[in-house]
């Protein structure tokens, strides 16, 4: 079992997403098909809102702040209860669209400076090389 | 002429006819070598030319359709004039008619090659500098190109000081520029006051002004169109004309103001003294706006109401003002009941009227119409018959509740003229000032419980509960759930319900006028005022909710602390300081206490690293878009005035003393005009921007509180939140990302990416997404759908978060594949492929 590496940038200047800003995807071995790369992707994001929504959820059943999540908020420039949690949404149904989306070419995805067509394709993972997805904008001439 | 609407018609048609045979003429002089007759031709054809374009005779549609005839102008003049040295300026200006050729001329000689009307302002600067008197005429005397009005009157300050300044120039630097005195100065529009030092030529132009008024308005030819505007004449003999003609209103307008010396001054005082009333009126009414109607008053019988005249002119201001109430009382008992009234007939003011109680109807009705002056004025008005000071309190509290329906900068001009109206109340009820008057008042609202009473069974009284009043209904000592008709029918219940909405009022006052600020601010008490706002039943409600710091530095509720000195409403930015905000939230939930306004868990904001790199500018909300008319609303209704496009900053709040907060915005025209970008946040202080690290923290918490509040409730963006990035960061970011990509078409050059595409080169620049397609074409490339939600959640971890960096790579990667675009509306703008 080996541990892949999805590079993502920081783009948001905003309160840091869940889980920092790369994210770490474990796959049996370095061979495996887009499929299941968006699959692993979906899921591990789903389960790092969890811990979010978790957190989240916590501090509205307390309703105030312990001073280490007011300690880690000042960093990002503003103090204040979270919003009230959403329902966490079902990893099933979150990779099927998922899966829809890329065949719909609403995202695209780069596998070591390769951009790969379709599900079934097999890609080979290497560590030092990034993952990138991108979402596309339909573009028309003006 | 098919462009000419049909109304005009007609007249173009005439106007040419007309212009063809002054053309006639012109040849007719060129012929017989007639220059002097073709100087003033010249003359004649532009008056007719001018007066030819007027909107009344044809819309402006002559000026459009006289291309052949400047043609045939142009021949005539240029045979007749030709030009012996076209490198010399003053040759090039000396000429009746601005031909092509000359213009051409004249637009090179000023390095403005193509301009109609080349700027003078080159040839005047060398003129004044040599102090060519020649050059310095012609430049006013040409029909060629355009010199600015400030540019002329130093023109003639330069032949005033060469002593060559005739009437001949300063006639026509007046037909060209009407309104040339505005910038001549040493006086204003009322002719009371000098605005600036007069200009070198001003003796000389006034002297001519006062001639050609004098001349222009003599009983044989009044012609007011040849009249420069601005100027205002100077001698007795202008003001005396105007007293001569009542029925000419141009004339009392311009010559009323005319400039006196004080023998003048005294004269018209020994002249009035043996006429009709009537003519000593209206030489007052004359006066007024020079300013010096005071001397007149004696020979109306008005000696006394001298200091009253002034405090009638004084209160003549636009803004809403302060009165001093004792000193209108003053004026009028000097001025006699008699003068004063006699003196307002002349010129009536609502203020001082109202400080009489002479105008109760008018007022009353004008503050019904929210007319700002009215409702100042309303404060004046002494107490009638059976109104107590609680009464008008009460009505002038009614009247700010109006404000919050009006639109962002009229809120603050409508609340501040309720403060003066309050102030002004103080002052009729003899409080020493307006805070007095609302603690008085606010504790008698108090006081004035109807006290429980009783029908049948039941008892029926108002309790707070929290801080909200409530009319409760108790039977046998239970506490009813809804009001029994017996109870609802009985007349003291409306008393009850009257008392329960003016503490409902009460409340609200205090939560948002005083706990608020106070909490928002860190605002101090003294036991004093602390003791005053308890003994009201919403602030005894209300007080003992927040958290306090005492004069020892003890942070507690009101119990806990020492109230012998001054307590402060603890801001959570002091709380987080001193390492008690856990502790304090956890304490009010703990305890159970409902606060009257978010203190513990108010929202705090602090200098995040990048606004402490960033020094003197937050763009932390910088790029988000929001709707103008919901921003305006909230950011006025939180102290902050809009301005508009044009001005340096789109909103500022005064924050502390000599600070304020000033926000950029790119927004169309006014702010509430569409939608607002949000920009850059700086705080002033005497103009300058402050350090961010330097702002006092809570000023700083609070104005990132209100701009939170308008991005988060009227942000416009699908992406709402997500994204404020600004275009240099995501230009690096981009470069990066697209490295990743290995796309083999592509490399990065500094801030743009250059795709070597089937059918073109393409740079896309990565700040802007503006693609040029090498060498020199542009190509729009624009999202299909705008403003539609652009993704929906897919939970991946995508690189590229935020929209305008979505659009960016999204050209990239379209340009990379140039060969397999099918939108023909992108093919039409590239050449087929090679």
């Amino acid at each position: 079992m080996s541990v892949l590496q999805v590079k993502v940038r920081e783009t948001v200047s905003g309160p840091a997403r869940p889980g920092g800003c790369d994210v770490l995807v474990d796959l049996e071995s370095d061979r495996t098909t887009v499929r299941e790369l968006i699959r692993r992707a979906v899921t591990e994001q789903i389960r790092l809102l969890g811990v979010d929504l978790g957190r989240r959820r916590d501090i509205h059943d307390r309703q105030y702040l312990l001073a280490e999540e007011i300690r880690v908020q000042a960093a990002s420039g503003v103090i204040r209860l979270p919003t009230p949690p959403l329902a966490l949404p079902d990893v099933t149904a979150a990779v099927a669209r998922a899966h829809r989306a890329f065949e719909r070419n609403v995202f695209v995805v780069f596998v070591g400076g390769r951009q790969v067509d379709r599900l079934d394709d097999e890609i080979v993972l290497r560590p030092d090389e990034p993952v990138v997805f991108l979402r596309l904008t339909a573009l028309a001439g003006g | 002429m098919v462009d000419v609407p049909e109304m005009y018609a007609d007249a173009v048609r005439a106007e040419r006819e007309a212009l063809w045979r002054l053309v006639d003429e012109a040849r007719g002089l060129a012929k017989v070598d007639d220059l002097a007759g073709m100087r003033a031709l010249a003359k004649e054809i532009r008056r007719r030319l001018a007066a030819g374009n007027d909107l009344d005779r044809t819309g402006g549609h002559l000026g459009s359709h006289v291309g052949d005839i400047s043609a045939a102008l142009d021949e005539a003049y240029d045979e007749a004039f030709p030009v012996r040295s076209p490198d010399d300026p003053a040759e090039v200006l000396d000429a009746p008619w601005p031909t092509v050729r000359r213009t051409a001329l004249l637009a090179a000689a000023v390095d403005h090659v193509g301009w109609p009307k080349p700027p003078l302002e080159p040839l005047a600067e060398r003129a004044i500098a040599a102090n060519d008197v020649r050059l310095l005429r012609l430049l006013v005397l040409t029909p060629l190109g355009r010199a600015g009005r400030d540019t002329v009157v130093r023109i003639l300050d330069a032949l005033q000081v060469a002593d060559a300044l005739d009437v001949k120039v300063i006639e026509r630097a007046f037909a060209d520029d009407a309104y040339l005195g505005r910038a001549i100065g040493g006086h204003s529009l009322t002719g009371s006051a000098v605005t600036s030092a007069p200009a070198a030529c001003a003796a000389v132009v006034r002297d001519y002004f006062d001639e050609l008024a004098w001349r222009l308005t003599s009983p044989s030819e009044a012609n007011w169109e040849d009249l420069p505007e601005v100027l205002v004449p100077r001698g007795l003999r202008f003001l005396l004309r105007a007293l001569d003609r009542p029925h000419d209103r141009r004339m009392a307008d311009r010559f009323g103001l005319a400039e006196l010396t004080d023998d003048e001054r005294s004269a018209l005082v020994e002249h009035l003294r043996d006429r009709a009333a009537e003519e000593r009126r209206r030489a007052f009414e004359l006066r007024l706006p020079a300013g010096d109607a005071a001397v007149l008053l004696p020979v109306l019988g008005l000696s006394g109401a001298a200091p009253l005249l002034r405090l009638v002119r004084a209160t003549a201001t636009p803004e809403v003002a302060r009165q001093d109430r004792a000193a209108i009382l003053a004026a009028v008992r000097q001025a006699g009941d008699d003068g004063t009234r006699r003196l307002l007939e002349l010129c009536p003011s609502e203020l001082i009227a109202a400080a009489l109680g002479w105008n109760r109807a008018a007022v009353e009705k004008r503050v019904k119409h929210n007319a700002l002056s009215g409702i100042a004025a309303f404060g004046l008005l002494p107490l009638a018959g059976g109104e107590t000071v609680l009464d008008r309190y009460l009505a002038l509290r009614e009247v700010a509740k109006r404000g919050s329906k009006f639109g962002p900068n009229r809120r603050h001009s409508h609340s501040a003229a309720v403060a003066v109206a309050l102030d002004h109340l103080a002052q009729v009820a003899g409080f020493p000032d307006a805070g007095r008057l609302e603690w008085d008042c606010e504790a008698r609202i108090a006081a004035e419980a109807p006290g429980d009473w009783h029908v049948g069974d039941y008892t029926v009284g108002v309790r707070l509960r929290d801080a909200d009043p409530i009319v409760t209904v108790s039977k046998a000592g239970r506490t009813l759930k809804s009001v029994p008709a017996a109870v609802r029918t009985d007349p003291r219940y409306t008393h009850t319900r009257e008392h329960q909405e003016r503490l409902r009022d009460q409340a609200r006052r205090m939560r948002t006028g005083m706990i608020e600020r106070l909490v928002a601010t860190g605002g101090t008490l003294t036991p004093d005022e602390l003791l005053r706002l308890r003994r009201l039943p919403s602030g005894q409600a209300m007080l003992p909710a927040l958290i306090w710091q005492d004069r020892t530095g003890t942070v507690g509720l009101l119990d806990q602390i020492d109230l012998d000195g001054p307590v402060t409403a603890a801001h959570p930015f002091l709380l987080y300081k001193r390492g008690l905000l856990a502790h304090w939230q956890a304490e009010i939930v703990r305890r159970r206490i409902r606060q009257p306004v978010k203190q513990a868990f108010r929202e705090l904001y602090l200098v995040t690293p990048a606004e402490r790199d960033a020094v003197d500018v937050s763009r932390r909300f910088a790029g988000h878009t929001v709707d103008g008319r919901v921003a305006g609303q909230l950011l006025s209704g939180r102290g902050w005035s809009t301005h508009d496009q044009y001005d340096e900053h789109q909103a500022t709040r005064p924050v502390t003393a000599g600070l304020t907060a000033a926000l950029a915005c790119e927004l169309p025209g006014y702010f509430g005009g569409g939608d607002v970008v949000v920009g850059e946040l700086r705080f002033l202080a005497a103009g300058s921007a402050v350090p961010l690290a330097e702002v006092p923290p809570v000023a700083f918490s609070e104005v990132m509180r209100d701009l939170d509040l308008v991005v988060s409730v009227a942000g416009t963006e699908p992406h709402g939140y997500a994204s404020p990035l600004h275009a240099a960061s995501r230009a690096q970011l981009l470069a990066a990302l697209i490295d990743d990509l290995g796309l083999a078409r592509v490399t990065v050059d500094g801030t743009s990416a250059l795709i070597h595409g089937s059918r073109a080169t393409y740079r896309v620049h990565l700040t802007s997404g503006s693609i040029h397609v090498e060498p020199g074409g542009y190509l729009c490339v624009v999202p299909a759908s705008f403003g539609d939600t652009a993704h929906r959640s897919l939970f991946l971890p995508f690189a590229d978060e935020d929209r305008m960096t979505s659009v960016i790579l999204s050209k990239v990667l379209l340009l990379n594949e140039d060969e397999k675009i099918t939108d023909p509306a992108i093919l039409a703008q590239l050449d087929p492929p090679a």
